[in-house]
């Protein structure tokens, strides 16, 4: 690739390089959401009037399908699903609100805003995503637009959380080791910005604004139909992984040289979600097919979500994300589309190391000098129960902390920038609360997730978040016998094979089939670049404490100095 | 012609005539009127229908009066009033007399000047009040505007309940009203509880008697028609009140979401076999024993074992037996109070019976166990059986139709459970039900018709429905008789509850009832779901204007449910609607409202 820089950054210039992001969709026969997207008024339906509906606390299926857009889903109460129809009452309907910030990081303002809300108008827990997003549960209807304002008050948003456009991007949080960690999460916080919906329905619907009348509202890049299928945006700073780049539709690596960002790998076409016994559906690790400048972050990402615009699968959704464009097309012809509409090539790829998807707990001293104290959450609820008062803690951290509160895409929590004369503070109130716990996670939980599946996810097969917990305390006697309770595992749980929780890159991945059932997969690499293989299938708990019994055994006997999980199971060729 | 003529007409073979003739000389007067009194009281079977006998003679002889026919008025709010008119015309008609039944509501009051012969049977509503049609009648007797009647013999039947402080206020209302205008008393007035059909017996009985007496010739000769039936005991002829049918209940459900505030209970019960028939605005009465929570503290206080062989209205049995199945313990009744105020003497108690405003204030929320802790006195187990009164059953609107459950009948009772005075207090049938009975088992029903309270005949109509809480259960019922209608009217329906996650009963019917057109219209308010509580009167104020175009179109209006503030409310919203859409004052408002419930468009069943 001959193109310096200057050079490239020229042909960037050129005027008609905004005409060739918006070709006009052309015509063929689409799903019955294509028709709804393009028919809602450019986001709006009818939810006002859903709204206003006082004898159900549901929206109607359409406007269900359109709310994604502006950052909820209506769900039910799928625990009380039999009971309240014998009872002649609907499901319990209840609305699941997700809060995006940036690279997940808010102010400890923000965060007692959102904590009040929990208990206010949702189900008193915070989720913490495998997004660097909050979210809430069990809000109901005629509660749902005063969530909204509340989060929109306190200078956060929910527009674009869900449907098909991008969506929070990521960005890995823990600026400790990076100089260039500002730079990137300033990028993150644009890209963001930059590819919201123009649309004002959102403005209109829950913040009351005026409908700006007259002036033909448009989608410049997303047109009426939006994209067919979310779309993921990730920055991650080698040599940490912990967003798990190569899931994301689009993804750019840090290149970092001298302390100063030279630049980004990009990689496309990532995705996790999968459908039992849809061979056309798979999960896929995205490919980095080049290096780009950091000026120009904008402008790749918006030619290649025009790309996805364009060609994506507008017919069939399960088959509709970028991964796919790109395998039906070829990765060959995706590059060309690209560099074509760029009018330029990219760079080479520059070389990059992951080590590591997991988190570093505990206090780390950044460059800046100031202190981050990652805290384990597991599987990210923050709620008060029997074993701690975990929300009641982090709600004391946020009244004395100064600094901010940064997600991690691993659903822990990061009480960051903290000047190091109020450390001592901050570890007062986490002592008198028991964190991060009376007996210090094994490695194992260290580095498990599960995603929300039962009672509130509407897709779920199984539980995960609900029951991993109780699973690894049974594993933990496995793995202690085999002298392992310090080993960093990664194990991931998910209720149905969309991948949520990322489980097809756990070492250990478990996916449900129904209640109680589990597919068992292994070998995922420990820093997130190679998927896990199935193993086992539909496993109840007994199957699974057998089968990974024995190979955790194999494990602690035969592995070799440094060998990780997943490397193990593929040199012992299990999978 | 003489007096053998009439016999020898009579419907008798030729022996009977000429022992009749034999016979009845011989007789002194007292004697003659007790014969007719009794064989009329025995009445008609329903098989034979008495021929209205020839009173030809009657007008030669000179007799106290007999002129005209005899009028029966009636003043109803669930239709027992009405029931026991028809009842009486029946039975006078058999004395050979003809009678005249009249709804208060719809007698015109000039008439009263010629009516020799009146029989006033009605209800009391309300705090004491005289149910909606005989309001005005009864202004009529009791403030001046009413001629002297001065010719007039009456009898009143006074229908009531005494777990009402002003127990048949409304009769002893008229009986005074009448005696004041110079009318003379052919009968004393009977004051009937809930379970008023001996005393109607008791009645009725005594009025044939005096009408036979009335129409006796000044020479003592009898002149009116006995029955020609030999006396016989009378039958059940189907399961009723005091033979309750022993039904098996179906399906149990509580109809509030978890962690609701409320415990409102859907029962199902089996009527198969039992022959009956209901309609939709009929109620069901039910049953129950007391509970041991309640019983074993009162023996306790007592000092009883519960052993003891006492004597109830049922018979002789154990004492435990008798307080759980013959007798009411909650709530306690005016009369109970009165009755140990007596025995006791207590200076307390007296003060409190001197005065009706403090005697409700003493009922409210107490039963009998608070009144024999607060003034304890020692008595014999068959004193304090006598202070109480006798179990009587709960109603429940029928949520049901038949054309829908056949021989099913659904009822929506809503659990009576509250703190009063340091104790948990308990409902003895809504907590029976809730906690005592499982499906499959049986519970003692009946059926209590309620011609008051019932879908437009015209299914054209258009009909409002307001009915928070249990207010709900009839409307359930017209829905289900109107969903099998071929063309129905528009149907608008008002609910309200505490919370809408947990209380809306019977939401997804509704919601069916809503997408199928059986219902037009529904609004909803929950009181407990936001800061400031929103009433149904606050939703019908908001559709005001509709609300009155659906009046004006002819819709029939519905209350039913708490007979507290709601029904209150919600009337006077009504009335307000009605001024403010109608553009009337206020008395033109409450002639339109009096129209609407004289011509039954305005039909209330409030408990
Ligand atoms: C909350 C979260 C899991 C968690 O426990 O943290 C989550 C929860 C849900 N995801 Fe997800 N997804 C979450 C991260 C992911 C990820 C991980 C990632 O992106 O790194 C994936 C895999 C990557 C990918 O997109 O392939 C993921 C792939 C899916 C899919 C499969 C999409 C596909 O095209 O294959 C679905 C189903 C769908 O979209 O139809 C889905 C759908 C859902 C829904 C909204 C279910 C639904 O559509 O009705 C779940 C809501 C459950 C609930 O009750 O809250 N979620 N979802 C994560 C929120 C992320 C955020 O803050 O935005
Ligand atoms: C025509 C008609 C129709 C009816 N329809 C229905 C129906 O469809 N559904 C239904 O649930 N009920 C209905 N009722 C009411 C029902 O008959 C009973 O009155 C009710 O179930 C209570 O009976 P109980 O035996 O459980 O309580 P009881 O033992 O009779 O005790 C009730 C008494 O407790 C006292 N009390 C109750 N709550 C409190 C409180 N918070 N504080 C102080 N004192 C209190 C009051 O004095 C009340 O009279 C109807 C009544 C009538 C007359
Ligand atoms: C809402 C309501 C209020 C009542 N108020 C009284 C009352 O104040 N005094 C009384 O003696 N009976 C009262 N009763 C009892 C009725 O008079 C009794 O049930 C009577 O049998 C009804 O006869 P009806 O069907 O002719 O109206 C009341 C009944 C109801 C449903
Ligand atoms: S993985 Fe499946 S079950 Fe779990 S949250 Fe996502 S969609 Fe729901």
């Amino acid at each position: 690739m001959s193109t310096s820089g200057e050079k490239h950054r020229q042909l960037f210039d050129d005027d008609n390089f905004y005409r060739m992001n918006t070709e006009v969709i052309t015509e063929q026969e689409v799903s019955p959401e294509e028709h709804l997207k393009e028919n809602s008024h450019y986001l709006r339906g009818r939810i006002v009037e859903g709204l206003k509906n006082p004898l159900t606390g549901s929206l109607p299926p359409d406007d269900v399908k359109i709310l994604k857009f502006h950052g909820s889903y209506q769900q039910q109460d799928r625990d009380l699903e039999k009971e309240r129809k014998k009872q002649k009452l609907e499901p319990l309907y209840q609305f699941m609100v997700r809060v995006r910030a940036a690279g997940g990081v808010v102010t400890p303002a923000q965060w007692l805003v959102l904590d009040e809300l929990a208990d206010a108008y949702g189900d008193a827990t915070l989720k913490l995503t495998t997004r660097q997003s909050f979210q809430f549960h069990g809000i109901l209807k005629r509660n749902l637009k005063k969530s909204i304002v509340t989060i929109n008050d306190a200078l956060l948003t929910t527009i674009a959380a869900c449907g098909d456009v991008n969506r929070n991007v990521m960005c890995n949080p823990n600026p400790y080791r990076s100089a260039v960690h500002e730079q990137v999460y300033a990028y993150a916080s644009r890209l963001s910005e930059y590819f919201k919906p123009r649309s004002k329905a959102y403005y209109e619907i829950w913040l009351d604004q005026e409908k700006v009348a007259g002036n033909q509202e448009e989608e410049p890049l997303y047109k009426s139909r939006y994209l067919p299928r979310k779309f993921k945006i990730g920055l991650v700073t080698p040599p940490n992984n912990d967003i798990d780049i190569f899931a994301s539709d689009l993804g750019f690596i840090v290149v970092e040289e001298k302390g100063k960002l030279k630049g980004f790998n990009v990689c496309v076409g990532g995705g996790m979600g999968a459908t039992f016994g849809d061979e056309s559906t798979y999960p896929r690790l995205a490919d980095v097919i080049g290096f780009i400048p950091p000026g120009d972050i904008i402008r790749v990402s918006e030619t290649v979500i025009a790309i996805q615009r364009d060609f994506g699968d507008r017919l069939n959704r399960k088959h509709a994300r970028i991964k796919y464009t790109i395998d039906d097309r070829g990765l060959e012809w995706f590059i060309n589309e690209l560099e074509h509409r760029l009018g330029a090539e990219l760079q080479p790829v520059a070389p990059y190391h992951f080590d590591t998807n997991g988190d570093q707990y505990g206090w780390l001293q950044g460059i800046n000098g100031k202190w981050f104290y990652t805290l384990f959450v597991e599987n990210g609820r923050v709620r008060n129960d029997e074993k701690r008062n975990l929300k009641d803690a982090l709600r004391e951290v946020a009244r004395v902390h100064q600094g901010d509160f940064r997600l991690t895409g691993n659903q822990n929590l990061i009480i960051g920038n903290v000047e190091p004369e109020n450390k001592a503070a901050i570890e007062e109130v986490l002592k008198a609360y028991g964190l991060p716990g009376d007996s210090t996670p094994t490695g194992l939980r260290l580095n498990s997730m599960a995603c929300v599946a039962l009672n509130t996810c509407g897709l779920a097969f199984a539980e995960a978040e609900r029951y991993l917990p109780s699973l690894i305390d049974k594993l933990d006697l496995i793995m202690k016998d085999n002298g392992l309770e310090r080993e960093a595992i990664t194990i991931r749980m998910t209720g149905c094979p969309n991948g949520c929780a990322r489980s097809r890159l756990g070492e250990i991945g478990l996916v449900g089939r129904t209640v109680g059932k589990y597919n068992l997969y292994l070998g995922a690499s420990h820093n997130g670049d190679r998927l896990n293989t199935l193993y086992r299938e539909m496993l109840a708990e007994a199957d699974i404490l057998r089968e990974l019994g024995a190979v955790i055994a194999r494990f602690s006997s035969e592995r070799q100095s440094g060998e990780h999980f997943g490397d193990f199971v593929h040199r012992i060729k299990i999978v | 012609m003489d007096w053998t003529t009439g016999i020898k007409r009579g419907p008798f073979t030729e022996k009977q005539t000429n022992q009749l003739i034999e016979l009845l000389p011989g007789l002194q007067a007292g004697q003659v009127q007790w014969l007719s009194g009794y064989l009329t009281a025995i009445g008609p079977t329903p098989e034979t229908e008495f021929p209205a006998a020839d009173t030809g003679s009657v007008v030669q002889q000179p007799v106290i009066s007999a002129a005209g026919p005899i009028h029966i008025l009636y003043g109803t709010h669930t239709g027992n009033s009405e029931r026991l008119a028809l009842e009486s015309a029946k039975k006078i008609a058999a004395l050979g007399r003809e009678a005249k039944v009249f709804d208060m509501g719809s007698f015109k009051t000039r008439d009263l000047k010629q009516v020799n012969e009146l029989l006033v049977i009605v209800s009391t509503d309300g705090e004491g009040d005289p149910p909606i049609q005989a309001e005005e009648l009864l202004e009529y007797l009791k403030h001046g505007k009413a001629p002297e009647l001065k010719q007039m013999h009456y009898g009143v039947l006074a229908l009531g309940d005494s777990a009402y402080t002003q127990f048949c206020q409304t009769g002893k209302d008229f009986d005074e009203a009448l005696e004041k205008l110079g009318a003379k008393r052919m009968v004393d007035r009977i004051d009937c509880d809930v379970d008023f059909d001996d005393d109607y017996a008791r009645w009725i009985e005594e009025v044939l008697a005096r009408l036979g007496r009335l129409s006796v010739g000044n020479n003592g000769m009898l002149i009116g028609h006995p029955g020609n039936e030999a006396p016989q005991p009378a039958l059940p002829v189907s399961y009723n009140r005091k033979h309750p049918f022993p039904a098996t209940i179906l399906k149990k459900i509580n109809l509030n979401g978890r962690h609701s505030t409320k415990e409102t209970i859907h029962l199902e019960l089996d009527l198969s076999g039992s022959g009956l028939r209901y309609e939709p605005g009929d109620a069901l009465g039910i049953y129950a024993p007391n509970s041991k929570r309640l019983m074993v503290p009162i023996l306790e206080t007592l000092g009883f074992s519960g052993e003891e062989m006492v004597e109830s209205h049922k018979g002789i049995k154990t004492l435990s037996d008798a307080l759980t199945m013959d007798y009411e313990l909650t709530p306690l009744t005016g009369i109970s109070l009165n009755r140990y105020a007596e025995l006791t003497g207590s200076k307390r108690l007296k003060e409190i019976t001197a005065d009706n405003a403090l005697v409700t204030g003493y009922l409210y929320g107490r039963d009998i166990l608070d009144l024999i802790m607060e003034e304890p006195f020692r008595m014999t187990p068959d004193v304090f059986l006598s202070l109480l009164r006798k179990n009587t059953p709960r109603m429940y609107s029928v949520a049901s139709s038949q054309d829908m459950v056949d021989d099913e009948v659904h009822v929506l009772v809503s659990v009576v459970r509250y703190e009063a005075y340091g104790r948990a207090r308990e409902g003895q049938c809504s907590t029976f039900l809730a906690d005592s009975i499982q499906e499959n088992d049986q519970v003692e029903v009946f059926l209590d018709p309620n011609t008051r309270f019932k879908l437009p005949a015209d299914s054209h109509r258009p009909i409002i429905m307001v009915g928070p809480g249990t207010g709900i259960a009839p409307y359930r019922a017209f829905m289900q008789q109107r969903e099998v209608m071929e063309n129905r009217g528009k149907a608008w329906l008002f609910f309200g509850e505490r919370n809408f996650t947990t209380d809306f009963l019977y939401q997804t019917e509704w919601i069916r009832h809503l997408k199928e057109g059986t219902l037009t219209k529904a609004d909803v308010a929950f009181s407990r779901d936001q800061e400031q509580k929103v009433y149904v009167q606050d939703r019908m104020l908001e559709h005001g204007r509709e609300l009155f175009d659906w009046l004006e179109e002819g819709a029939y209006f519905y209350l039913c449910g708490d007979k507290g503030h709601m029904a209150k409310d919600v009337d006077r919203t009504l009335r307000k609607i009605i001024r403010e859409y109608g553009g009337m004052t206020e008395e033109k408002a409450g002639e339109y409202v009096k129209q609407l419930q004289t011509s039954d468009r305005y039909q209330t069943d409030v408990y």
